[in-house]
């Protein structure tokens, strides 16, 4: 993530920024497969594929405790300024959204377990693999932007969350329609309407990650801003 | 030439060299430029220096930090091959003006230096020294007094109150910086200059003369060169950075650590190879 600029004089601050990024960047990949996993299971209605998911989610959360600890040696030992600390603490804060993709994973991966454990067959299934498709797709390409510090490519991240959205709710909607039609085991049914949710929020956290792109990049804070505003920054 | 027309041909420092409505100037510096004989120091500054502001002047070694800050008392006088060209102007005065005394000129901008350096007198004397100098104290028990709110202001009182006359020299380095900076503010001047003024201290006396001069801002406007980022970061209001004789980037202390905007400026306080 460090390589597209200049050397430190220190070595040891270059390979540790290295590290870093080497950590935060595994850490997206992990989350994108268990996203991936989760969307598969459920497509597939792989039970163990499902479990799986589940029990990978501890160790997202252990490399999370990880990153932030080197995020606060690095504060605490190099006193890091300007590009330096806003990477630093824009990974500290971007590790945060990676966890929360990773729970929201797991969440669809139980789902799937408690559907398959009642005999319901998720309805809509072909919606919510295209939905996830599309989110997969944004998280992997903000991915991609952090590690180019590339912050109109972030943006392109960010504008694509209003489609998702239309679809997520367009997901509920279908959902709702379908179970009602089946009028069998209504209740157990339900949680299938947390698997659109947990889409639409993976794609807010990607939003997330992309506003930590360009305030690497260019220093510019977009955080709660419009699309508009933020195309503004990112071409300034 | 007006001021505005003056302003919009300003050289290449990028940022905010010059102050607008809301701060008030002390110093005005327009197309500086400094030579010792051949060599040239300073080349083309423009800058607006706050007043009750610190503003810390950062670049690397020779760059002109002290030459610059020399150019705001006066001090480059003494260089017999330093020529200073261009403007320097304490509350729209210009200080190289022939009338100007440069002695009282250096009581209005007094100086701290990197080592410290105490004349070989007792405490007492070297605070005394500068008002008796400028007939500033009427009486003994007014000099009394003011070489003890000096110390005081210092950080000094407690540990020297009764020790004043012993020679200055007995004292630690940390210890003879703030009598130095005790026997600068006895003059009641209105800008401090600091040169490298924590070079030579530990922790604890850096962080001492950092707290004093977050205080001394309320009265005075300081203009301090550093080498620690970290001290300039944490004492200042303003960031100017220097590189081979240029200003390269002027800036609110926070944009300068946090997105400065010279590619330069970045490289220097990142730690980087330029
Ligand atoms: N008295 C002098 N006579 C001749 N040249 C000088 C004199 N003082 C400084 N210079 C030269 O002027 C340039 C700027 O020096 P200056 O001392 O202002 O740099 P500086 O930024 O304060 O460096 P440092 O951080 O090392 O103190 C250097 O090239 C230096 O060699
Ligand atoms: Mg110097």
């Amino acid at each position: 993530m460090t390589d597209i600029r200049s050397h430190h004089i220190s070595p040891g601050f270059d390979a540790e920024l290295e590290h870093l990024t080497g950590h935060f960047q595994r850490l997206g990949g992990m989350v994108a497969q268990q996203l991936q996993d989760s969307l598969r299971a459920l497509v597939t209605t792989d039970r163990a594929q499902a479990e799986n998911v589940c029990a990978r989610d501890q160790e997202i959360n252990e490399r999370d405790v990880a990153i932030d600890r080197l995020c606060m040696s690095i504060l605490a030992r190099r006193q890091p300024a300007a590009n330096d600390l806003r990477l630093v603490t824009s990974v500290g804060h971007a590790t945060f959204d990676l966890e929360r993709i990773g729970d929201e994973a797991a969440k669809i991966a139980r789902i799937c377990v408690e559907m398959f454990d009642a005999g319901i067959s998720p309805p809509v299934v072909d919606q919510i693999q295209a939905a996830g498709e599309m989110v997969l797709d944004m998280l992997r390409d903000v991915l991609d932007a952090f590690a180019r510090l590339d912050s109109v490519a972030a943006y392109e991240v960010a504008r694509r969350d209003a489609l998702l959205d239309v679809s997520c709710e367009e997901i509920i909607e279908a959902t709702l329609q379908e179970l009602i039609a089946r009028e069998q085991n209504l209740a157990g049914s339900l949680r299938m309407l947390w698997i659109p949710r947990a889409l639409e929020r993976i794609g807010d956290h990607s939003c997330n990650l992309a506003e930590h792109v360009v305030f690497v990049a260019k220093g510019e804070y977009v955080r709660h801003m419009s699309l508009r505003r933020m195309a503004k920054r990112v071409q300034s | 030439m007006t001021t505005v027309e003056r302003d919009n041909e300003l050289s290449s420092t990028v940022g905010k060299p010059l102050l607008d409505g809301a701060d008030d100037v002390k110093f005005s510096v327009r197309k500086l430029a400094v030579h010792y004989a051949e060599l040239q120091a300073v080349h083309d500054v423009n800058l607006d220096i706050g007043q009750r502001q610190v503003t810390a002047l950062i670049g690397p070694s020779g760059c002109g930090k002290s030459t610059f800050l020399r150019c705001l008392n006066r001090m480059n006088d003494i260089i017999a091959s330093c020529v200073v060209q261009g403007e320097v102007h304490l509350d729209q005065k210009d200080i190289y003006a022939p009338q100007v005394d440069v002695v009282a000129l250096r009581a209005r901008v007094g100086m701290v230096f990197q080592k410290p350096n105490p004349f070989p007198k007792s405490i007492y004397d070297n605070i005394a020294y500068g008002p008796r100098l400028h007939g500033q104290a009427d009486s003994p028990s007014a000099l009394d007094e003011l070489v003890e709110t000096s110390l005081r202001r210092a950080g000094l009182w407690a540990e020297v109150k009764d020790l004043l006359h012993r020679p200055a020299t007995s004292l630690s380095g940390g210890q003879q910086q703030r009598l130095c900076i005790a026997r600068t503010i006895a003059i009641q001047p209105e800008v401090i200059l600091m040169d490298e003024p924590c070079s030579a201290l530990d922790p604890i006396a850096t962080a001492r003369i950092e707290a004093l001069i977050g205080e001394l801002k309320c009265d005075y406007t300081i203009v301090i060169v550093t080498h620690s980022m970290q001290q300039a970061s944490r004492v200042s209001d303003r960031t100017a950075y220097f590189h081979l004789g240029r200003l390269l980037e002027v800036n609110a202390t926070d944009k300068i650590f946090m997105a400065p905007e010279h590619p330069g400026t970045e490289d220097y306080i990142t730690g980087r190879i330029g």
